[in-house]
């Protein structure tokens, strides 16, 4: 006779989810970069992922209100939670992006690392690799940094980060979109920053990130690995139309990434400063 | 009564009124000053140590002290400070030897092109040699180090063209050069950075046709690339941290370095009419204060003497206060202000586009 926790695996086999997944809380939280998963969840035909929960944090500007859980709110439900429970957070990401994405009246150039040894331009005005990286790593440890640590704090779920997408490389892509933003802005004149320049950020602030995810006892999860091309760059299968942000099959492909996460169990244990990749380059 | 030159003659010729008598705040060893610094000037300055304290009174006093090389804009002013951008007019350290300072200029201008030119001190750190702490940690290659040192250089040959005013303060006689060409290093190496190596560099204590030779060299060219540039000269009272001579005290050594800049100075003021010195020396180091103007280390300099200085260096080197219309409405903003606005709103706007573009993602679904 099938009993109940039987039936349970067969369906959860049917949905390629663990049936550790079916009494547990799989929450992806964050800002802009949740979009992705809100539609992927959402989605006709991914019903596997329905039981995700997806969190924006709130924010107005004007009339307009985005999101649908205040930052406080959240960590009220994050109290709750216990160790079988996991937290995907998606929180912040874009800083890189203000530094690369409109090119710069005086050029810019950064040398990510040791191996690069090809500068792009020589005209291009050079910020030294020691004071980007500590830069960008002091923006993100004040802001996701802080938030990340509070979770840590609130919460007993298994916490961990997920990577932004990678950069786009497709500067006319992004231009077709900066045409008509830009030209609202007021900035016509400028144009996209080349993409190199967008790479190379986004990679020394994903340095950034998992230093801090490492010091906060956090997880990090790098980007899908067939959603990144051999360059580094995101796929343009995965491009929502915009500069920076990657669309719902993205989101998709991140939540398989997480649901064979926390089926191979290599979940990062509570207050631990264990990482663990599933899918890496 | 016979007449004679000690007759007549103002205070500040006779020690009794000059120096003995009046209270240690006053005493003025100022003498004929043939410059007037107006607020549009463009003051450079370079030198060791003590220079930074003259260029922080210069920017905190509203004139215009030109650095060169800010670093780039799309840094926050502090992040830039703490990686020594704006320390001096070009992000060079302290520079503390005429022979340094010839250099620089001769390699800005690719008259000089020294063999030992970078010190790798592990797989992800390297240091320019002639200016080993201007980045805090390093460089992370080779190649970064050489193209950061060519933007810098062109941000030095820039200075020296446009300044309007150079400030230069002596440090040291005492230094080490590079056996193969004579290359000077702003510090011994092995101390901070690189390796030393008793074959590869000497030792070199630079006397008074040493330090005029050099400086004159330097002048004319300065003189060359900026025939408008006004020099002004002082010698830092800060004594030797250490001597390398075996055979010498500190104190004799330090007297020796300070004698010889301060001669030198003196020379060159009167060989060159756009020289001038000024006596920060003798208002550190003065008997009238009895020593007060040192830390208890006595090598530091207490703040009430840097005030003294640049009090007296305000008064007769300078056309005055900086009024706050001047400083608020300047009567032409030179192109590198123009372009720094023009920055500031791109990066406002930058930003702006990114934090829009994440408000509305949630509002474009595929």
């Amino acid at each position: 006779m099938i009993n109940l926790d039987q039936i349970k695996r067969l369906i959860a086999r049917r949905l390629a989810l663990s049936d550790v997944a079916l009494d547990r809380r799989i929450i992806v939280v964050g800002d802009s970069h949740v979009s992705a998963f809100e539609q992927a969840v959402s989605f006709k035909g991914n019903a596997t992922y329905s039981q995700v929960e997806v969190y924006r944090f709130e924010k107005t500007k004007g009339d307009i209100s985005i999101g649908n859980i205040s930052y406080e709110d959240f960590l009220n439900l994050a109290g709750e939670l216990d160790s079988r429970d996991h937290i995907f957070s998606a929180i912040g990401g874009n800083h890189y992006a203000v530094l690369s994405t409109v090119e710069h009246p005086l050029g810019l150039e950064v040398f990510n690392g040791p191996n690069d040894r090809e500068p792009y331009s020589e005209r291009a005005k050079l910020v030294p690799y020691r004071i980007i990286s500590k830069y960008l790593y002091d923006a993100v440890k004040s802001t996701l940094g802080k938030q990340l640590r509070a979770l840590r704090e609130t919460s007993s779920a298994n916490i961990t980060h997920l990577s932004p997408p990678p950069p786009k490389a497709d500067n006319e892509f992004i231009s077709r979109y900066f045409e008509h933003r830009f030209a609202q802005l007021g900035m016509g004149k400028y144009g996209p920053a080349r993409p190199e320049l967008r790479l190379k950020m986004w990679q020394i602030q994903s340095a950034a990130l998992e230093r801090l995810c490492a010091e906060l006892g956090v997880g990090f999860l790098p980007p899908p690995a067939h959603t990144v091309d051999p360059s580094g760059y995101l796929e343009p299968y995965y491009y929502a139309k915009d500069a920076t942000h990657a669309n719902r099959r993205y989101g998709r492909e991140t939540l398989k990434q997480i649901s064979e996460f926390i089926i191979a169990g290599e979940t990062s244990p509570t207050g631990s400063t264990v990482l663990k990749k599933v899918a890496s380059r | 009564m016979a007449d004679h030159p000690y007759k007549s003659g103002p205070d500040r010729n006779f020690w009794r009124r000059a120096v003995a008598a009046p209270a240690s705040k006053d005493v003025d060893p100022v003498g004929e000053f043939g410059l007037k610094i107006r607020p549009d000037m463009k003051v450079a300055t370079a030198g060791s140590c003590f220079a930074q304290h003259i260029a922080r009174y210069l920017k905190k006093s509203g004139f215009n002290y030109y650095v060169a090389e800010p670093g780039h804009p799309i840094l926050p002013l502090k992040v830039r400070e703490a990686n020594n951008y704006g320390l001096y007019s070009a992000r060079y350290g302290n520079i503390y030897t005429a022979l340094q300072l010839w250099q620089l200029m001769q390699r800005a201008y690719g008259h000089f092109h020294p063999k030992d030119d970078c010190w790798k001190q592990a797989e992800d750190v390297y240091l320019d040699p002639f200016r080993p702490s201007a980045q805090p940690g390093g460089y992370v290659s080779e190649v970064e180090m050489r193209f950061d040192r060519e933007q810098h250089l062109a941000c030095v040959r820039q200075m020296f063209e446009n300044l309007d005013v150079f400030v230069f303060t002596f440090g040291l006689t005492e230094c080490w050069v590079s056996s193969v060409d004579g290359a000077a290093y702003p510090i011994c190496p092995g101390v901070e950075g690189g390796a030393f190596d008793p074959a590869s560099y000497l030792f070199r204590n630079e006397t008074v046709d040493d330090v005029v030779g050099e400086m004159t060299e330097f002048l004319t060219m300065l003189a060359r690339v900026n025939p408008k540039a006004q020099v002004i000269l002082t010698v830092s009272p800060v004594p030797l941290m250490a001597t390398a001579r075996r055979d010498q005290h500190v104190l004799a050594a330090t007297t020796y370095s300070k004698s010889v800049l301060r001669v030198a100075a003196e020379m060159l003021t009167l060989r060159f009419q756009n020289v001038h010195y000024f006596p920060s020396y003798e208002i550190i180091t003065g008997s009238f204060n009895r020593g007060a103007y040192f830390a208890d280390d006595l090598r530091n300099v207490l703040e009430t003497g840097v005030s003294h200085v640049m009090g007296l260096f305000m008064k007769h080197a300078t056309s005055g206060e900086v009024s706050a219309e001047a400083t608020a409405a300047p009567a032409s903003i030179p192109p590198s202000e123009k372009l720094e606005a023009e920055v500031e709103e791109m990066q406002r706007r930058a930003q702006e586009i990114v934090e829009v573009e994440c408000d509305e993602v949630a509002l474009d679904r595929d």
